[in-house]
């Protein structure tokens, strides 16, 4: 009787050691990559200083917007509204 | 493997396809309503310092008048203070704070101060973008020659 509540406790203790550990572990990894990060975007940013834009194009000319034709698949297409795909024997010197 | 483990894969490929495609199809719909704009990764890691002549009252006038309710935002300014804080239910803050002003121009700086993440990336990241678009026009709308500058912030994890 008295062996196992030993062997039950020594158990708790374990897990909760080894809880401790993996805590530990985890916040030490996690300290570190966040200074690398710190230091390469601190690097990065001397080596190219942010610039100033104006707020406006980032609407009107945002290189990450979906451009006009993802919308309108057909428009601006330059053999849109052709003769023959109105009528496609019109035109034709076959008949 | 047993036929039930194949099942069990197969459905989960599945769920996630389709985690992703309702995703992407949700911010499609944002940027055409034009609740958001298509951004670089991580944005949420930088901030952005406006540079206009929108003074603060009016700034903090125009920005009760914004609705926000696609972010669950509450925000939060106290007379006399510089910052106003935008608490959301989705596990982040955003912080906008007066920087001062020179020559008539004012300085304003907009960040993420704290978010919650999920292997790296926050929760809901298109409220995020929700939140800074709708600032953004803010600015816009009072100060139509506003000039911006992203800045990377440094950054502590927190457990």
């Amino acid at each position: 009787m008295a062996e196992n509540i030993i062997i039950i406790i020594v158990a708790v203790i374990t897990v909760v050691v080894l809880t401790l550990i993996s805590f530990g572990i985890h916040k030490l990894v996690r300290m570190g990559t966040d200074s690398i990060r710190n230091s390469i975007v601190e690097k990065q940013e001397k080596r190219n200083p942010p610039r100033q834009e104006n707020l406006a194009d980032k609407f009107q000319h945002n290189p990450y917007q979906n451009r006009p034709y993802q919308n309108r698949p057909y428009q601006n297409r330059p053999y849109q509204n052709r003769p023959y795909q109105q009528n496609p024997y019109q035109n034709n010197t076959y008949r | 493997m047993h036929f039930t483990t194949y099942i069990i894969i197969a459905v989960s490929v599945v769920l996630f396809a389709v985690a992703i495609i309702v995703g992407v199809l949700r911010n499609r719909k944002l940027v055409q309503e034009g609740k958001i704009i298509k951004r670089q990764g991580s944005f949420w890691e930088s901030a952005e310092l406006f540079i206009t002549q929108a003074a603060f009252d009016q700034v903090l006038r125009s920005l009760s008048r914004t609705d926000l309710r696609d972010c669950k935002v509450t925000a939060e300014h106290s007379s006399g203070s510089r910052y106003v804080v935008f608490r959301s239910s989705h596990a982040w803050n955003a912080a906008l704070e007066y920087k001062g002003s020179n020559n008539g121009i004012h300085y304003y700086e907009f960040s993420f101060p704290a978010y919650r993440t999920r292997n790296g990336v926050p929760y809901r990241p298109d409220t995020m973008n929700v939140m800074e678009t709708a600032v953004e026009k803010t600015f816009l709308a009072i100060d139509p020659r506003t000039r911006v500058e992203n800045h990377r912030l440094q950054f502590k994890s927190k457990f």
